[in-house]
């Protein structure tokens, strides 16, 4: 190792942390998007097998005993063809969980016969089917709308779907016509709506205070600001943006109201799928560092201070983190190359740990 | 050779009948269901499963399945599923109908919803309490609950997707797989199924004090109505009553009645309807018959004066058996039966009043002894009722 990293090694606050525990692995694919269901009863992740172009998604129990998940073959069978020739979906992804009330319910995206990507309901049909692809559902904190992107008018807008009138038309939201609008994202009361406007000048995040007022613009940035996640307890908001340097992301919070300015936390992490991950308090955030040299560790971020500690995690090449308050105690699920000590590392793996009580302040 | 020879040898040709391959009814069905057509593409898709070959076609019943899911037929639905599962032919064919066999049946549950009385035709409130989230299942159940606005014939089987709902103003949850008979308080009046019933025949009474009555011809229009288990009806009649008098000669009177009935139905006897019933009727009973001595004391021993017959008003309870053939799978229907009624006439002669000598005369008489008139009675009827 490096006299430089040694140091840095040195200098960096630790905290102890339970050994990680790997619980789940697939040959020829790369493992991602670990998702808890907000009670932490359950866990879902997706398996990427690059080489056939297939994604399959999986719903378990946080050690590793996972169901893969295809939409329901009445959905994809034509009335009048009789047995569907279809092989099955080969992508489905993008999974976001009922309320804890509901039950396990989800909504996730997938392709169809017709080759389109559609939003199916947990063992159910398709919901709000139409001829143009669906996808990035976010099931609202109290559970009575789902929100997501459609390219049915155009190059994709947002959508909303009243969960108690489930079989009616989506609710359009948004009609920018210079962007699509992506990477929705509920406030913690059901209230607001925070996406990604992605357009030929650069992807920047907007805001809607109330589902029936104006949306407003929170960044005008060069560059990408992608991946916003509100607070769990409060209307702040965090994200990754690359406009200081394309090539680094860097991690900010913003209050969600209109003139706000954004706050840098960190410079250089990991621009991960599931985006910053907040602590069930909302007082710290979870990121990845982009840290070659220590394997990109994952490191709590005070919220206040922009205070960093890195967890003494085992694994390297880390990502994808979701958060999970389960009885009191702070469960961590993400994926990850390997261990530092593996002779091999090669596809990503679904790690789990459950993070010690000074690392989860309530 | 000759023409008749030859219209001869083709008449005796045996006929050849060109069956139509279940293929064009499969065919034909999915035509239909282009259209949304999908009481049509069921009738072809069923003719295609009584054919010999058809009914070993997996693909076959896999529509019929479904059509009969998109027509909210849970039973149907399930019973097509599974012979497409026994008839499919490889692995591919074995999923996609195993797949849609565990949806009707984990995803529904059964209700027989009953009533207390078989053929009791009601409107069912059905309204969804628990969110669906499956727009699939949302719009089976809204069709569902469409469908039964109009009334049907109880007891009725229907499959609901498992939630929870208010059938009649009752809750009722319906789990996955699930059969539970569900019992249905008719709304309103209990005025479900009233039958009107119009009736013709004859009866007589019998007996020492109605030796002089012959049989009576007679029509009757009555009303019936369930409530709980029981059948109470109410009835009005018009009667001959034909007498000889004591001069041979043939007199008639004639009368009405009204009277109330009481009865139960026999259960599972469809299509045939077999009831009993006490009933009660009154009437004005005419031939009531004393003997009076020339002053005009009239009582109702033999003797030596004048056979004078007076009225009377009767009471007369009885016992009836009926039995008719009646549709009542229909909401409406007319049907037909016989009326087997036996009776005990009680009845006392005024106390004066104007009676009848045999030459027809009229005589002013005081009844001074016992008044009083008995006599048991038979009567059958022809029914023929309207049940709405």
């Amino acid at each position: 190792m490096k006299r430089s990293s040694l140091l840095l090694l040195l200098a960096t606050p630790w905290l102890v942390a339970a050994t990680p525990t790997e619980v789940a692995r697939l040959d020829q694919a790369n493992l991602q998007r670990p998702t808890w269901s907000p009670d932490g009863s359950r866990l879902s992740w997706e398996a990427n097998f690059h080489q056939e172009k297939r994604v399959e998604l999986y719903v378990g129990t946080a050690d590793g005993n996972g169901t893969r998940v295809t939409p329901s073959g009445r959905a994809s069978s034509s009335l009048t063809a009789g047995f569907s020739s279809s092989a099955g979906s080969k992508v489905a992804h993008e999974l976001t969980w009922a309320p804890a009330s509901m039950g396990a319910e989800f909504v996730y995206a997938a392709a169809n016969d017709a080759l389109d990507y559609d939003l199916y309901v947990s063992a159910g049909s398709a919901i709000a089917q139409s001829p143009a692809a669906d996808g990035g559902a976010a099931w609202s904190p109290d559970g009575s709308k789902i929100a997501f992107t459609s390219a049915r008018s155009g190059q994709g807008d947002l959508y909303l779907i009243d969960v108690s009138k489930i079989e009616q038309p989506p609710r359009q939201l948004t009609t920018l016509r210079t962007a699509s609008e992506v990477y929705v994202a509920w406030s913690h009361d059901s209230q607001m709506l925070a996406w990604v406007a992605h357009g030929k000048t650069g992807d920047n995040l907007w805001l809607l205070p109330k589902l029936t007022g104006s949306p407003l613009k929170i960044t005008a940035w060069a560059g990408n600001q992608v991946h916003p996640v509100f607070s769990p307890s409060a209307h702040q908001i965090a994200f990754y943006a690359n406009h200081e340097d394309i090539r680094r992301n860097d991690l900010y919070v913003v209050d969600a109201t209109d003139g706000a300015q954004p706050r840098l936390l960190v410079r250089g992490v990991v621009s991960d799928a599931n985006g910053p991950a907040w602590s069930p308090d909302g007082s710290s955030l979870i990121v990845v560092l982009d840290d070659d040299e220590r394997f990109d560790p994952i490191a709590r971020v005070e919220l206040d201070s922009g205070a960093t500690t890195v967890l003494r995690f085992d694994t390297v090449g880390n990502g994808d983190l979701s958060l999970v308050d389960r009885d009191g105690t702070t469960w961590l699920a993400w994926v990850a190359q390997g261990r530092t000590n593996d002779p091999t590392r090669s596809y990503d793996r679904l790690f789990v740990t459950q993070l010690d009580a000074s690392t989860s302040k309530k | 050779m000759a023409l008749w020879m030859l219209a001869a040898l083709a008449s005796a040709a045996p006929e050849v009948v060109i069956e139509a391959d279940y293929r064009s009814h499969v065919d034909q069905a999915k035509f239909f269901l282009k259209k949304n057509w999908y009481i049509d593409a069921e009738a072809q898709l069923s003719l295609a499963v009584t054919h010999p070959d058809g009914r070993l076609d997996p693909e076959a019943w896999f529509l019929l399945a479904k059509v009969r899911y998109e027509l909210a037929d849970l039973p149907g639905a399930r019973d097509a599923a599974d012979h497409a599962l026994t008839q499919s032919r490889d692995d591919e064919q074995t999923r996609q109908t195993q797949e849609l066999l565990n949806f009707l049946e984990q995803r529904f549950g059964s209700l027989q919803l009953t009533s207390s009385r078989a053929g009791v035709s009601t409107q069912i409130d059905i309204a969804l309490t628990s969110v669906l989230l499956d727009p699939q299942l949302k719009s089976y159940c809204m069709q569902i609950v469409k469908s039964l606005m109009e009334p049907v014939v109880l007891p009725l089987e229907i499959g609901l997707p498992a939630g929870s709902y208010t059938i009649n103003d009752q809750v009722v949850q319906v789990g996955s797989g699930s059969d539970q008979s569900v019992p249905i308080t008719l709304s309103g009046l209990g005025l479900q199924t009233t039958e009107i019933t119009i009736s013709g025949g004859a009866g007589t009474w019998m007996g020492t004090q109605a030796t002089h009555l012959l049989p009576s011809p007679g029509t009757e229009i009555g009303v019936h109505v369930p409530f709980g288990t029981w059948v109470v009806g109410a009835r009005a009649g018009w009667w001959i009553q034909p007498r000889d008098t004591t001069a041979g000669e043939l007199h008639w009177d004639s009368g009405w009645s009204m009277g109330l009935t009481a009865g139960i139905e026999l259960p599972d006897t469809a299509p045939f309807v077999i009831r009993g019933a006490a009933s009660y009727r009154i009437a004005p009973l005419t031939g009531l018959r004393g003997s009076c001595d020339q002053a005009g004391t009239c009582g109702t021993n033999d003797g030596d004066g004048r056979a004078v017959d007076v009225h009377g008003l009767g009471h007369i309870p009885g016992l009836e058996v009926s039995t008719g053939l009646i549709d009542h799978s229909r909401a409406q229907s007319f049907g037909v039966g016989m009326r087997l009624v036996t009776e005990y006439a009680m009845a006392r002669a005024a106390a004066s009043g104007t009676g009848s000598l045999p030459n027809g005369e009229s005589f002013d008489y005081t009844w001074t002894e016992d008044r009083s008139w008995q006599a048991p009675g038979i009567r059958v009827l022809l029914d023929v009722s309207f049940a709405l």
